[in-house]
């Protein structure tokens, strides 16, 4: 069976251009919806999501600005919008890429162009999907040792705050794009427990030294798998998710595990997610405990203030903590 | 606002701009027009890979469009709305980038910027410029279309 086609639409209240368009892609293999105008578009849009759209501005019904606003309004998973317009002012490209859109051709253009500009969309796709597949892998892991349903959103949401809050403090390592790949990558954090027993992963009660000392390998099973996988393709990515995973669990006076490392020395990832995973522990109910109150999480985070945690985390925590508390209550889970 | 399209006009036997009569193929300025239409239709088979089905579906939606786009724009800028007979002359920019040559984009797009501008004269130049290379350019892709066939 062949795989299946990635589903383009077109938007083009031209007949012959929209002709002359779809031939080129059914060319290229993609499966081709096509719309006379704005609103057709958006309701084929909305029945069919397809990956790509490619559309005109200034088109019938609503027109290209409108739709690329609409569909940046509606999606779940981000379309590559690509502007195919015969406005080569400034001002039309700027307002068409503010508006969401990724890309703009100027009419006409020639096959080769669109179909490098495509390329870039389906490079850009697949990178989205991996982010999708690595949080899915995170999830299976966290639906096997009964962790909460929303644990990893809880997570991402604490550690893009105390990344943005480093950043305000003049944290020169962390840059938009460094902040992203944190929030991307940070649900992998726990991905080794996929190698730790049912029985001490989902113990009720308090572990035993021994069984503390096997749930500690899920760190080493986690970042030794990524260090492969890093070793296999070189992506840079992969080398920052075993760091998180490998030292999430160091605490900033060195008395943490696996290498007992202290300070600055710990990865500055592995630090941020270390408060984000311990509050969002302590602020959710878990199968061996309750959920505990606001205030009791605001005293453990800040007890652990250059004991378990970097100072400058606990201070951002404290700045920002009705924000930690608004996700907490947003995105409470109530069945265990 | 969308102005419908009569199927008389989509045969085109709606308005044009101007009534002026049609320059007489076999005209040498023209025929030097229809070599390099002739051209850029070749660079448009070219770019579809050689796929004369299309490229006949092609001009076959554009000249299905055409009176319709004429019609429209003629209403419009008749009535004074120039900001949306700019929006026809736009459109028939785009197509004409594909079918026709530079000198012909050149010319709707003079047309849109002076739609735009609110100073297209209906009976002025620009637009009979316009018509008469319209009238022309029909001409020359309905009878390709006919040897083609034939």
């Amino acid at each position: 069976m062949l795989p299946p086609r990635q589903k383009i639409l077109v938007a083009e209240d031209s007949l012959s251009q929209r002709v002359m368009i779809s031939r080129h892609l059914r060319k290229w293999d993609y499966d081709v919806l096509e719309a006379s105008d704005g609103l057709e578009a958006l309701s084929l849009f909305r029945r069919e999501s397809p990956s790509i759209v490619v559309t005109d501005l200034d088109m019938p019904g609503i027109d290209g600005f409108r739709l690329i606003e609409a569909i940046r309004k509606s999606e779940i998973f981000r379309t590559f919008i690509i502007v195919l317009s015969a406005s080569d002012d400034k001002s039309s490209v700027v307002s068409a890429l503010a508006m969401g859109a990724d890309d703009y051709l100027v009419k006409p253009y020639h096959p080769d162009e669109l179909e490098v500009r495509l390329s870039g969309a389906d490079r850009v796709l697949m990178l989205q999907n991996q982010e999708l597949l690595i949080f899915a892998m995170a999830q299976m892991v966290d639906t096997r040792s009964r962790e909460t349903g929303a644990h990893l959103d809880r997570v991402q949401f604490f550690c893009r705050k105390l990344a943005e809050g480093l950043a305000v403090m003049g944290e020169e390592v962390v840059t938009p794009s460094w902040t992203n790949q944190l929030f991307s990558l940070a649900p992998l954090h726990d991905v080794g427990k996929i190698g730790i027993p049912d029985a001490i992963l989902n113990k009720p009660g308090r572990l035993s030294p021994e069984e503390f000392e096997v749930m500690k390998e899920h760190v080493t099973i986690g970042a030794d798998m990524f260090a492969r996988i890093h070793e296999k393709t070189g992506y840079a990515p992969f080398a920052f998710a075993r760091d998180i995973i490998r030292y999430h669990h160091e605490k900033f006076n060195g008395s943490g595990y696996p290498e007992g490392l202290s300070g600055e020395s710990i990865p500055l990832a592995a630090r941020i997610v270390a408060l984000a995973d311990v509050y969002d522990a302590i602020s959710s109910k878990r199968v061996y405990k309750p959920a505990f109150p606001r205030e009791v999480c605001w005293d453990i985070i800040n007890e652990g203030r250059g004991t378990h945690f970097d100072p400058r985390m606990v201070d951002i925590f404290n700045e920002e903590e009705s924000f930690f508390w608004s996700i907490v209550e947003e995105y409470r889970d109530f069945d265990l | 606002m969308t102005l419908t399209c009569d199927p008389a006009v989509k045969e085109g036997k709606g308005i044009h701009l101007n009534n002026s009569p049609s320059s007489q193929s076999g005209n040498a300025e023209e025929q030097a027009k229809r070599e390099r239409w002739e051209e850029e239709l070749s660079r448009v088979l070219d770019e579809l890979c050689g796929d004369e089905e299309g490229l006949e579906e092609m001009i076959a939606a554009f000249l299905s469009e055409l009176p319709c786009i004429r019609h429209r724009s003629a209403l419009l800028l008749a009535e004074g709305k120039t900001a949306e007979a700019a929006r026809e002359f736009h459109k028939l920019k785009g197509t004409l980038s594909y079918l026709a040559g530079t000198e012909e984009r050149e010319l709707a797009r003079r047309a849109e910027a002076e739609a735009r501008q609110g100073v297209l004269s209906p009976r002025g130049e620009t637009v009979r410029e316009l018509d008469r290379f319209l009238d022309a350019f029909d001409r020359f892709l309905r009878e390709r279309g006919k040897k083609s066939a034939g």
